[in-house]
């Protein structure tokens, strides 16, 4: 009686979301368009019932995948796009739309699969040594995908508007115009759920540690690989189909465990069901949303909308992470002897990159290094791009630098907490509301959005007390959250859109001595403070007890360095983009070379992080003359590769 | 009389509505050495984190040489009393000195001059927990004793007049635990300072302590010295298992055993 009744609540909750999801088709079905029939009957069956026939499906074979995944991977925050299969999947299909078309029309989903193979390859060799810990493989997950977003985004922008609908494809849209996708998702469905079912055993054990697994006489790696390969293909179908739909994969084995299914064939049922009701349910609502405004809300942003605080409100309650955690490190780190010198390199080398990017450069005849007048001239052009990128660099790395020592993790940084990408959502909201908003209002939008996104990070690890994986993850959460508000409203092709995607792929090609001027005196401004907080910044790392003990007001010097932090954040992305890691790294990387110490620690990582962006900049405006390429990406492939030799290297300690 | 060091009256604390201790009421003297036990749940932690203003008592009011607990000043208290807690942090990329000079924040603050006095009493610090040879090393290079002696030298470079120190021997073996406790000892008189000590091993608290306070449910069942606390019948009523002691053979102390 009991078992019935713990089954019964949730089964009507479901039921009861499936009426709702039924009724919103009903409505959209129902609802006369043309006045020739013949054209609503048309309609009918080649657009309207397609597309909710391919929203079922597709949200079945995610739920599978994630849930195939999440088992394999002994991972529950596994799923298709936080192991990056969506985002290599569209990277090769952007690539293969610009470069092979022919490939577009023959092999669409073979292309996804290679991209979506390579993603999970990538990110398994990357964080084999750590045993796949669950969160090493999702922030190398997070990265892959990003930076496989970053270039698609930055191809797209170089080829104009003709790409522009494959942005919109890559949002996960789900309007239909026949039953091929259907057709092709469900039969991939149907032998997925077979390999499934023949696996069922296998899975099981692999639930269970490595080496009883290995003693169950389970072939360990053939099994995982096996499934592996299920998954990918059934999540790179998808894409290949649709687009990408984020958060189905990862919210639908979830809310299975959570309405009570428990063994591995009640979740090889339920999963798959509640992904179909899921996607379902959100394409009428988009649908019914879209009938009201006329504006092209990708689905797939939708998902993201809802899964993003799916996300954050799971993780406190999931359990996990019995792994050694990352931040306990055996070996303790290197000391510089002469911190001073160690600067003064810092700050000679940081010199000659801007040195470099000034006299530079690449011209119709080649290469050519500028002297003299020929300088002076160009300085007007190349001046203040590289003034805006030092100062961005030397902001992100002094508000990588300061979160790290608030929040005692060295993995936190402005990007990975979605800070950039709240600046962002506060750029866009300053886009709509004022007409043409002057760049004051643009900053201080995007510093309110910025601030608001970290307090929120803040307040949610400090209540559920989330330690530095889960802070981290949370991060990801609201990341995802921001990003996907912002491809809604990307996906709306208004001139804010344009304005929002060369954002997003981080430009300095148009700035102007005035930002150059604004940017540099911002710089300025915010890391003035800095030496005066470093007896804050030395204590904090050790925890809000030791910092209480020695009488540290501790609450206001937290919210005193995380709006520092906030606004350090929001004036570097405002221009040059939410993502480039370089937040994250130029701190990191100070530490590694030895200094320790607040002051040293904060001079090295603002060199670091201007001399990098500087760096990046220089790459990004020669390397593919005479096109000028986002810097945001150059940076994420400049930092990117270091990130994910950390994670590798750090489990050697181990 | 002297002012007492710690005044509690009626202190309580609850999560939930659930009460982990209720109506405390005890003095502590200053210079003396404060042992308190109790099983496992018995809210020592509870209140020694109240003690040193890490959490705030839902109920009673405690004092300070006099002066309540709330009205302190952060910087005032931390002056006046160090805590280390159960678990003490990583210390990355600290070494020794820098962390031993941490304990200066009270006194200079955010912006002040870290000034001759500081330093001299960094080295104090240093030489009387025989730190000295170590003062360069990275603190989380050392072994458990060595970084548990550390967080003492921090302690006492904050130059307060009360140290609060929670379990500060559970991750150590006995050797340590000895010298560790012997050294907190030493600096107590020496220093005339005030100390409350969780403990876990009721014959390691009789031997360093002057003073036994027994936690047991929330409650203080028990009050004095090791000599009134050592005796089966007290024990018995601490633990709730049957104890009785015997005379160490070389000291004549008695040690307390399970039946």
């Amino acid at each position: 009686m009991a078992e019935r009744a713990v089954w019964t609540r949730p089964a009507l909750l479901w039921g009861a979301l499936a009426l709702l999801a039924a009724g919103l088709s009903t409505v959209r079905l129902a609802a006369p368009s043309a006045a020739v029939p013949d054209l609503d009957s048309i309609i009918f069956w080649y657009g309207a019932l397609p597309r909710m026939a391919v929203a079922l499906v597709a949200g079945a074979a995610l739920g599978l995948a994630g849930l195939l995944l999440q088992r394999v991977l002994r991972n529950p925050l596994a799923e298709p796009s936080t192991l990056g299969v969506s985002a290599g999947a569209q990277l090769a299909l952007t690539v293969a739309a610009l470069h092979a078309p022919a490939l577009m029309e023959t092999a669409r989903e073979g292309v996804a699969l290679a991209g979506g193979l390579a993603a999970v390859g990538l990110i398994l060799a990357l964080t084999w040594r750590r045993g796949l810990e669950p969160v090493a493989v999702v922030l190398a997950g997070m990265m892959v995908a990003l930076t496989a977003t970053t270039a698609s985004a930055a191809l797209i922008l170089a080829n104009g508007e003709y790409l522009f609908s494959l942005f919109l494809w890559g949002g996960g849209a789900l309007a239909q115009q026949g039953w091929g996708p259907t057709l092709t998702i469900a039969t991939r469905l149907a032998l997925g759920i077979g390999a499934a079912v023949l696996l069922t055993r296998p899975l099981a054990i692999l639930a269970l540690d490595d080496s009883s697994a290995r003693s169950l006489g389970v072939a360990l790696h053939a099994t995982r690989f096996a499934v592996l390969g299920v998954a990918v293909w059934l999540a790179a179908t998808v894409t290949a189909e649709v687009g990408v739909i984020g958060f189905v994969g990862l919210a639908a084995p979830a809310l299975a465990q959570l309405s009570g299914a428990r063994t591995q064939r009640g979740r090889l049922v339920a999963a798959p069901l509640i992904g179909a009701l899921l996607l379902w349910f959100t394409d009428g609502l988009v649908q019914l949303l879209a009938g009201a405004g006329g504006e092209r809300v990708p689905t797939g942003a939708a998902t993201a909308l809802l899964g993003g605080p799916l996300l954050l409100w799971l993780l406190p309650r999931v359990r996990m992470f019995e792994w050694p955690s990352l931040t306990a490190r055996s070996a303790a780190t290197r000391r510089a002897r002469h911190p001073a010198v160690l600067i003064a390199v810092l700050g000679a080398l940081t010199l000659a990159a801007v040195g470099l990017a000034l006299s530079v450069g690449v011209g119709p005849r080649g290469w050519t290094v500028s002297t003299g007048a020929l300088l002076a001239d160009l300085l007007v052009w190349r001046g203040p791009r590289v003034a805006v990128a030092a100062a961005a660099g030397a902001m992100l790395a002094a508000a990588g630098m300061v979160l790290q020592r608030v929040t005692a993790n060295p993995l936190a940084g402005p990007e990975m907490l979605g800070v950039g990408n709240g600046a962002g959502v506060g750029l866009a909201a300053a886009l709509f509301a004022f007409s043409a908003p002057g760049l004051g209002v643009q900053l201080a939008a995007s510093a309110l959005g910025a601030t608001l996104v970290l307090a929120a990070m803040l307040g949610l690890s400090r209540r559920a007390g989330l330690g530095p994986e889960r802070l981290l993850l949370a991060g990801i959460a609201m990341g995802a959250l921001c990003s996907a508000v912002l491809t809604a409203v990307i996906a709306t092709g208004s001139r804010q859109a344009f304005d929002l995607l060369r954002w997003l792929s981080g430009s300095t090609n148009e700035a102007t001595s005035d930002e150059a001027w604004l940017c540099a005196a911002a710089a300025l401004a915010l890391l003035a403070p800095l030496p005066f907080l470093a007896r804050w910044l030395e204590i904090l790392p050790l925890g809000d007890v030791t910092a209480r003990a020695l009488g540290l007001p501790v609450r206001r010097c937290r919210t005193a360095l995380v709006l520092l932090a906030g606004l350090l954040t929001a004036t570097a992305s405002l221009f040059v983009g939410p993502l480039s890691f370089i937040g994250l790294v130029a701190p990191h990387l100070a530490r590694l070379l030895g200094l320790g110490r607040p002051p040293a620690h904060a001079a090295g990582s603002v060199l670091i992080g201007a001399g990098l962006m500087v760096a990046s900049d220089w790459l990004a405006r020669t390397a593919a003359f005479p096109y000028q390429l986002p810097l945001g990406l150059f940076a994420a492939l400049l930092a990117g590769p270091y990130l994910i030799w950390l994670l590798a290297h750090e489990g050697r300690s181990h | 009389m002297r002012p007492a060091l710690y005044e509690v009256e009626g202190v309580g604390f609850a999560v939930g509505g659930r009460p982990i201790v209720s109506d405390l009421t005890f003095r502590l003297e200053p210079g003396r050495i404060h042992g308190l036990v109790g099983p496992n749940g018995s809210g020592k932690s509870t209140l020694i984190r109240m003690l040193a203003r890490q959490q705030a008592p839902s109920a009673g009011r405690i004092r300070f040489q006099g002066e309540d607990l709330r009205h302190l000043g952060d910087r005032a208290f931390a002056r006046a009393v160090a805590y280390m807690p159960q678990f003490t942090p990583p210390a990355e990329s600290l070494t020794v000195r820098e962390l031993v000079a941490l304990g200066r924040f009270p006194w200079h603050g955010a912006l002040g001059r870290f000034g001759v006095e500081d330093a001299a009493k960094v080295a104090e610090a240093l030489a009387d927990t025989g730190l000295e040879p170590l003062a360069d090393r990275l603190v989380d290079s050392l072994s458990g004793g060595e970084r548990q002696r550390a967080w003492l030298a921090m302690m006492i470079a904050q130059d307060a007049r009360c140290l609060l120190l929670d379990e500060p021997t559970s991750a150590l073996d006995i050797a340590h635990q000895v010298d560790m406790l012997d050294l907190v000892r030493t600096l107590s008189r020496a220093r005339g300072l005030g100390a409350v000590v969780v403990l876990h091993d009721i014959n390691m608290a009789a031997r360093v302590c002057d003073d036994i306070l027994a936690l047991r449910g929330g409650r203080l069942i028990a009050q004095g010295p090791p000599a009134a606390i050592m005796t089966g019948e007290a024990l018995a009523g601490i633990y709730g298992i049957a104890m009785g002691t015997l005379p160490h053979p070389a000291t004549g102390q008695p040690i307390g055993y399970v039946r």
